[in-house]
């Protein structure tokens, strides 16, 4: 019955099949509060298009997704959104001609502005972008951009954060701060990482499901993950 | 913010001055009238290329709903102004509601398309049912029917006036909604859709709100075109009248407020005196837009904005 209540999100039988391929093929999955889930698997495993038809941006073939006790299968993406899903995309996706401030203040709805501007304020000091607020977000360099497009997320004060491949493009330093970063939400919220860099998924993961065409091959604490013969010949390869 | 809002009073109070003062000639009085309402459309249609992002090719059948729906109220049923701008209103707001709820289930170029077929079948319409709009010659609203309060708007001080004020009341709006939380969701949108749709917005209500908004005061700007200038024509319903708020849009300045009207006034003054010069004007106006493609891409106040006054809503 714990188990139960600590469950944030799980799937039943959720497929997609695009035109004969099928994406996502009858994935049970769960995760629960507070947990650090990174989600991998070779290109084409079907990451993308499993998270994306848990936030709602792709519909379902088959399967129903559970999010926080209520089936939210038949949700549209901005209710999904509104009951506490947060995502950042795989590729950059800031409002470029809008101020950082703006940015962030978008993420945030229904709240009175004093209650806004501190959460912004408390957000962008976490990521580092406290003295860039005014800056026009287009003109912020890439690491940065991302940074931002965490604030965003992280200003929505979502019960999941779905974060797709984040730290594709950054350098080793800025990856090693948005380690403590990912570390410091899972205080407060559950994370769902998508990533190819097996340092990041090694290092903060509480648990590592793997996903290979489509099908979750394996799931489990960075050990097992490493040691499991289907893993290792879908995925890791070397690397374990 | 401060900033902001008296630059924008003070170029309504220029032109409050302008007229005032007698610095006006009555011929640039009366093209400053008609400006004025063409700069309210442009407002209108602002609102949804500016801000939101959607390029419409049929704006024309917004304008002309008002234009039609006051016009013909007057000509048949012999309304008073007060009846036939709240119709024209009305049935300007309606039309948009029904458009943009069809229009919407499609997205960038398909969107244009089937803007642009509307306001064809409108355009279309007006031309086929001859017997009620008059078709291609159109109707005059007898100046008799032109009276509002006791004013004669035919007046051309009154006319200038009232233009004034029509186009003061549409500038305010779209100053508040830039300013809004409304807005703001508006400019996400055109920025980037997807990462508004996933930080919780209802896209595509936020756009069908653009499109009544936009619609609605693309059809008060119609209306008073025919009440003030006592004209109904099928031209005002052409596919040109869709492409004209485009391009004041374009050189004032996509998502500024003053933009419209500067691009209005621009464009206006333009094919003026270039067809004093030639009777093959559209050439010089077409060089002279090529030169401000070039060196204001943003427009005219939206390059000011970029480079000097980012203030500028």
């Amino acid at each position: 019955m714990d188990i139960l209540n600590d469950e944030l999100l799980y799937t039943e039988n959720l497929s997609k099949n695009f035109q004969g391929i099928t994406a996502v093929d009858k994935v049970n999955f769960k995760i629960n509060k507070n947990e650090i889930r990174a989600l991998i698997g070779p290109n084409g495993a079907g990451k993308t298009t499993f998270v994306s038809l848990l936030c709602g941006r792709i519909r379902a073939s088959k399967g129903k997704v559970f999010f926080n006790g209520s089936d939210i299968s038949n949700l549209p993406v901005y209710k999904r959104i509104s009951s506490g899903i947060g995502y950042t995309f795989q590729i950059t996706a800031i409002f470029s001609n809008l101020t950082v401030y703006e940015n962030v203040a978008l993420s945030i709805k229904n709240r009175r502005d004093k209650e806004k501007r501190s959460i912004i304020f408390e957000v962008l000091n976490k990521v580092g972008l406290l003295d860039r607020v005014s800056q026009r977000s287009g003109d912020l360099s890439y690491g940065h951009q991302r940074l931002l497009e965490l604030a965003m997320g992280m200003a929505q004060r979502p019960k999941l954060l779905i974060l797709d491949e984040p730290t594709q493009g950054l350098s080793d330093l800025e990856i090693e701060n948005f380690k403590k970063l990912i570390k410091d939400f899972s205080k407060t919220m559950t994370v769902l990482l998508i990533e190819h860099n097996m340092d990041v998924v090694m290092s903060i993961a509480d648990k590592i499901t793997v996903l290979h065409f489509g099908k979750i091959i394996s799931e489990g604490d960075k050990h097992s993950i490493q040691s499991d013969p289907l893993v290792q010949k879908a995925y890791l390869g070397d690397q374990c | 913010m401060r900033k902001d809002i008296i630059l924008h009073l003070s170029a309504l109070l220029i032109l409050f001055l302008l007229e005032i003062l007698g610095i006006f000639s009555e011929y640039h009085q009366g093209n400053f009238a008609r400006i004025l309402v063409l700069a309210a459309y442009g407002v209108g249609y602002n609102i949804l290329f500016g801000y939101t992002g959607l390029l419409s090719l049929g704006h024309a059948l917004f304008f002309s709903a008002g234009l039609y729906a006051s016009g013909l109220s007057i000509y048949h049923l012999d309304y008073n102004i007060e009846q036939s701008l709240f119709l024209g209103i009305c049935i300007s707001a309606l039309i948009s509601l029904i458009i943009g709820f069809l229009a919407l289930r499609t997205i960038g170029v398909s969107f244009m398309i089937v803007t642009l077929m509307f306001s064809q079948i409108a355009y279309l319409s007006i031309l086929y049912f001859g017997s009620i709009t008059r078709g291609d010659e159109g109707f005059v609203i007898q100046q008799s029917s032109r009276v509002f309060l006791s004013m004669d708007l035919s007046n051309p001080k009154i006319r200038y006036y009232s233009a004034l004020l029509i186009f003061s009341l549409c500038m305010l709006i779209n100053l508040w909604i830039a300013k809004s939380p409304f807005g703001r969701v508006l400019v996400a949108i055109r920025e980037n859709s997807d990462r508004a749709l996933m930080l919780g917005y209802n896209v595509k209500l936020y756009k069908l709100f653009s499109i009544i908004i936009s619609g609605t005061i693309s059809g008060l700007a119609g209306a008073c075109y025919g009440i003030l200038f006592g004209y109904v024509g099928a031209s005002f319903a052409a596919v040109s009248y869709s492409i004209f708020p485009l391009l004041w849009v374009l050189i004032g300045g996509a998502g500024t407020v003053l933009g419209p009207l500067i691009g209005a006034i621009f464009m206006f003054y333009l094919i003026d005196y270039a067809s004093d010069i030639t009777d093959a004007y559209m050439i010089i106006v077409g060089v002279a837009l090529l030169f401000v493609t070039l060196f204001a891409r943003r427009g005219i106040i939206g390059e000011l904005r970029f480079r000097y006054y980012k203030w500028i809503s």
